[in-house]
């Protein structure tokens, strides 16, 4: 039997998010792996059009070096 | 004319007032091009995530602009040519986050009206709200964002 999975909800949507802010290192951290992935949607539970906004600002915060591309030693 | 964001990284190491120079430099391109300054935030030195030019420290500065399409390309070029700039990026306002700006904008308003009111009636009160309008800036952003729901909602 398959265990019921609990349904996860955007969290973006929740605090009706206009548009993911990339001058924000720490919330866009929270949706990075340790070392410096982007967290997939079927995992974060977010919706496609705010995944999008997502991808974009963490790619743009990384090149302003306000999250890394890449880091070995998770903080 | 469009509103645009420039976020650009100066040496950290330059001494303080290099450091304005270079911003004085920029904000004055930006006019002298027809086009207009709006706001200009010091984030300060920072830690960069990773090393740029086998720098540490970058000091951040964040500039909000109206200016032609064409500008851009050339306001680019300077940063480019620019030793003492670490990294730069500029992007469009979506027309959006300019909408939900002005709404909030406007709640502000009125309730900075609501603020001065109870500032008169008790002056301790006013100073806890105001340690409150210290505090991280996204922090009161989704405030206000929360209010603004809440508000629309009383509204329907």
């Amino acid at each position: 039997m398959l265990k019921p999975r609990r349904k996860r909800i955007c969290r973006f949507c929740e605090n009706q998010v206009v548009q993911i802010d990339y001058k924000d290192p720490k919330k866009l951290t929270k949706f990075t792996t340790d070392v410096g992935k982007i967290i997939p949607r079927r995992t974060s539970g977010t919706c496609a059009r705010h995944q999008r906004q997502l991808v974009q600002a963490i790619k743009r915060s990384r090149h302003l070096a306000l999250i890394p591309y890449v880091s070995d030693i998770p903080r | 004319m469009r509103n645009y964001e420039t976020t650009f990284i100066v040496d950290a190491h330059l001494p303080g007032d290099e450091i304005e120079k270079a911003v004085e430099k920029y904000s004055q391109f930006v006019e002298k091009n027809g086009g207009k300054v709006i706001t200009i935030d010091r984030w300060g030195k920072r830690r960069l995530a990773y090393e740029i030019a086998k720098k540490q420290y970058g000091y951040y500065i964040c500039m909000r602009f109206d200016a032609e399409g064409e500008f851009v390309k050339t306001f680019e070029r300077e940063f480019k040519l620019d030793e003492q700039i670490l990294r730069y990026l500029t992007t469009i306002v979506p027309k959006l986050v300019l909408k939900e700006e002005a709404r909030v904008a406007a709640l502000e308003k009125d309730s900075e009206a609501a603020d001065t009111l109870d500032e008169e009636a008790e002056p301790a009160k006013a100073d806890s709200t105001l340690e409150e309008e210290k505090k991280p800036v996204t922090e009161t952003v989704e405030k206000t964002e929360e209010e603004a729901a809440e508000k629309t909602e009383t509204e329907v």
